[in-house]
């Protein structure tokens, strides 16, 4: 065999932890730990005074001493402009802090592995495009080649898959991993409540086929919201018997937060504990209990509840036809959780396996796929890109029918390597804005309903507004309400020079494509003149090129500790 | 641009509750049923379930607004969302609350919940009155039971249709009316004739979801007196073009347009068939074809006619669809 080719990664990107993962020579995805030895890795960066940066459970130390250089959270800004606060005086963009998180994953995956070769990169699959595309663009900032963005839920659903597969005997180096999930179809519920994000998926599972049903969840809902309550609680008691508040004092405020996560993350295993904490050189001890902690958050679970049969509403549903609940994401550990679902299933959840690394175990495996598919079919693709690149320096007379069979044969050969078919769904509603011609209100008419399987394709006609109408503009949105308000525009489309004397009412026909590489067509067509017009919008990048580049240059020259 | 009425004034305080929830102006924060816009002491737990997801589903959408105070303060009023769910979910923690709630409020719980009881409002029920199958089901609405109607088996009112949408509309009650709500722009929804996104229901209105006729009426309303109505209807294409509904059932008082209109109850294709080509209603005991004025003409056992009564095996030649009539005894 010749060398190996270097290994690609799975890289878990979340709000409070992330983590990085391969796929180990005999089959196995396994965790990379940091240089201190751990498995996750704090999504934090500290910027010294001296611009040299840290990350990782350094960072968050440096939160205490140095709030004002500590940037946390930011995946919750991803796809806007600049994270809530500048760090050292300085704004940056959500992307450019995620790309020194992914940068410090790289090097400890460099370190454990020698070379990487591409990444996979996971996101809530709650996305959106803009924010997909934010978080390809920290990969590309960090100097690593994405080769997917794949979702979260379906990452750890594949794990999870793998590691059933295992505990059934399979072969671990069995790499053809159509037979990972060869069992019976089933339909996985993932309950995802992660540090930052809550996702909840409904995941079709058929032999090699994991299709994405339905999606939803919240974009501002996770661990990080449980500590708030905890940290309100503490702070209460300790204002109702000092008369100090020690929310006005941010720099104890970190300290306070940490004792309160830990006490929480306890609370899962303990009935209760004593939060300890000082402010102001005042000491004191608040003990709590789970019972206590649990009144703290019911509305926190009961919105994960709303969330969920939301979902399974939407979907039309049942718990009968969900054969498995699989719990994800740290905060998932809370009992209470696992309560809550079987009480309102009547089915018992399951834990996966390491649910805080489950999902880059996922991306791990998906990652592997790809290599997979690679270097099992090397003459195919040897013969693709000839095809693709080299066809004019070919032998053209000799080699035709030799081509033409190698094309015909090359994508059944992809196919059956590509052992596991990803499929999803759009997760946000695609639209226009027209004019109701039932109450005259200016609304988002939605033409590719959100959970649609991709890729799909919509057409909707409609009529012109005015007698006469010479131009025709269609702003394209994403969202699901009805209610302008509640959609982002993404894009526009115009029809011009429509010929004089059209009437009110000329049909004008707009189909939707969505591919399944995230580009959506638009064509708007005036269906009497058969003047038209479209546009493609791709899951547009914040920054121009020329500004990637410099950035990728910048941190590349970063030294990120 | 017409962008203008997106960028609100960012110093005016936004009352996120009638901004983006659409509750009635009032006190703010609003007690836990205003927000759910529920009646007051409401004691039906599905109801207030049901109207826990239906505020969720209102707020949700705009969780991701691009102001982040806007969005702070939606982030509250779905944990609030949340807060009512666990409160009232719990029958101690709602017995509690709504002792706190009366006292503030400063009437009597027990007079409110016995005089509600008293002055029954009306019940109604759903009839399908016209339709390839069920024709003559009937269903009872409650008052704390949402009804979704369409074609997925999963619905409360199944109507197997290829034209019909898995979800193709709800009907609940709200504030003491019922709400017929249309579950997607783009789906047919006629009530009494006039297309409609969401309207609010009234005694005997005839609601047309694509190829069924469904009469929403009083429980206690009298039938008309039994001589005056025509037997049951069948429709049956015997032979043309194929259609989504080979058969289409008929009850009196309903009548039923056919042509390649998409408002029509029976939607026939094909070459020859008018846009609104022939109607078929009760008159008095009979049934009465009406042809439209189409182009082609609307035939009865060979005959191009106008109007005719129908009686039971004629033949009906309409475009390329030969169709028989079946009445039932």
């Amino acid at each position: 065999m010749p060398t190996e080719p270097a290994k690609s990664v799975g890289i878990d990107l979340g709000t409070t932890f992330s983590a990085i993962a391969y796929v180990d020579g005999v089959g196995t995805p396994r965790a990379i730990p940091t240089s201190d030895g751990a498995y996750v890795t704090p999504s934090a960066v500290y910027i010294k005074p001296d611009r040299s940066i840290v990350v990782g459970e350094a960072a968050l130390e440096a939160l205490r001493e140095r709030p004002d250089r500590v940037a946390v959270n930011f995946k919750r800004d991803m796809g806007e402009k600049f994270y809530s606060e500048p760090v050292g005086g300085r704004e940056f963009s959500p992307e450019a802090l995620s790309a020194l998180v992914l940068k410090k994953l790289a090097q400890d995956a460099v370190e454990a592995l020698g070379d990487i070769g591409g990444a996979v990169i996971t996101v809530p699959a709650y996305f959106g495009d803009a924010r997909r595309k934010a978080t390809q663009d920290a990969g590309r900032i960090a100097g690593l080649n994405v080769i997917d963005i794949i979702n979260e839920p379906t990452a750890a659903a594949l794990a999870n898959a793998f590691h059933t597969f295992l505990a059934q005997g399979g072969e671990q180096s069995d790499l053809s991993i159509a037979r990972i999930a060869a069992r019976a179809p089933s339909t996985t519920l993932v309950y995802d409540l992660g540090g930052g994000t809550f996702d909840v998926t409904v995941i079709r599972i058929d032999h090699n086929d994991f299709e994405v049903i339905a999606t939803g969840g919240e974009v501002r809902l996770g661990g990080i919201d449980f500590d708030k309550r905890v940290v309100d609680y503490f702070c209460d008691e300790f204002r109702r018997r000092f008369g100090i508040d020690p929310r006005d004092t941010p720099e104890s405020m970190e300290r306070i937060r940490n004792t309160c996560e830990l006490a929480k993350i306890s609370l899962s295993e303990n009935p209760q504990t004593v939060l300890i904490c000082e402010h102001l050189g005042r000491k004191m001890q608040v003990p709590i209990t789970r019972g206590r902690f649990e009144q703290l958050t019911a509305d926190l679970i009961a919105r994960t509840q709303i969330s969920t049969e939301m979902l399974l509403e939407d979907a039309m549903l049942t718990w009968d036809r969900i054969d498995n609940i699989l719990l994800v994401g740290g905060s998932s550990r809370m009992p209470r959780v696992a309560r809550m679902l079987a009480e309102i299933s009547g089915k018992e959840p399951e834990m996966a396996i390491a649910p805080d690394q489950i999902v880059a175990h996922g991306a791990a495996l998906h990652a592997a796929i790809c290599d997979f598919d690679r270097t099992e079919t090397p003459q195919a693709t040897g013969k693709e890109k000839r095809l693709d690149f080299d066809s004019a320096a070919t032998d053209a007379e000799a080699d035709k029918e030799q081509q033409k069979m190698q094309a015909i044969m090359a994508p059944t050969k992809a196919t059956a390597a590509h052992a596991i078919k990803l499929s999803d769904v759009n997760s946000h509603g695609l639209g226009v804005i027209v004019r109701s011609a039932i109450d005259r209100k200016t609304v988002n008419s939605v033409i590719i309903p959100k959970n649609t399987p991709l890729p799909t394709s919509r057409v909707k006609l409609f009529g012109t507004e005015a007698k006469n109408q010479r131009q025709v503009r269609l702003r394209i949105t994403e969202g699901d309400t009805r209610d302008p308000r509640g959609c982002t525009q993404i894009g526009e489309c115009m029809i011009r020079h429509l010929p004089k004397g059209l009437p009110k009412g000329a049909p004008v026909e707009v189909s939707f494509r969505y591919d399944s590489s995230g580009r959506i067509h638009v064509k708007a067509v005036e269906l009497t003149s058969r003047i038209s017009a479209d546009v493609q919008i791709e899951r547009e990048s914040g920054f121009k090129k020329i500004d990637l580049d410099r950035m990728t240059d910048a941190v590349s020259e970063l030294d990120v500790k | 641009m017409s962008n203008k009425e997106q960028n609100q004034t960012p110093d005016a305080p936004i009352d996120a509750y009638s901004e983006y929830l659409e509750l009635a102006e009032g006190h703010r924060p609003p007690h836990l049923y205003q927000l759910l816009e529920i009646e007051l002491f409401c004691p039906h737990p599905e109801r207030i379930e049901q109207a826990v997801r239906r505020q969720f589903r209102k707020i949700k959408p705009f969780e991701e607004n691009p102001d982040r105070i806007i969005r702070e303060l939606i982030q509250d009023v779905m944990t609030h969302i949340a807060t009512a769910k666990t409160i009232l979910g719990s029958a101690e923690q709602k017995q509690e609350y709504d002792d706190r709630l009366a006292k503030a409020l400063k009437i009597d719980r027990d007079e409110i919940l016995r005089s509600r009881t008293a002055a029954r409002p009306p019940e109604h029920s759903l009839t399908i009155i016209a339709g390839p199958t069920q024709v003559g089901n009937t269903l009872k609405l409650l008052p704390d039971k949402m009804v979704s109607l369409g074609a997925d088996p999963h619905t409360v009112v199944c109507l197997p249709s290829l034209r019909m949408a898995p979800k193709q509309a709800t009907i609940e009650q709200e504030h003491g009316r019922w709400m017929l709500r249309c579950a997607g722009e783009n789906l047919m929804t006629l009530v009494n004739d006039h297309r409609c996104f969401e309207r609010r229901l009234q005694d005997d209105d005839v609601i047309d979801l694509v190829g069924y006729r469904i009469r929403f009426a009083r429980i206690d309303a009298r039938e008309p007196s039994r001589s005056a109505i025509p037997p049951p209807l069948s429709l049956v294409i015997r032979s043309g073009p194929s259609v989504a509904d080979p058969l289409m059932n008929l009850l009196s008082p309903a009548s039923v347009l056919i042509g390649q209109c998409d408002t029509s109850l029976w939607q026939l294709g094909g070459k020859g068939v008018s846009t609104h080509h022939a109607k078929v209603q009760a008159d008095g005991a009979f049934w009465q074809l009406r042809d439209l004025h189409s182009e082609g003409g609307t035939h009865l056992n060979g005959e191009r006619i106008e109007s005719s009564i129908l009686a039971h095996r004629d033949e009906i030649k309409l475009g390329p669809y030969e169709i028989q009539v079946r009445l039932r005894k």
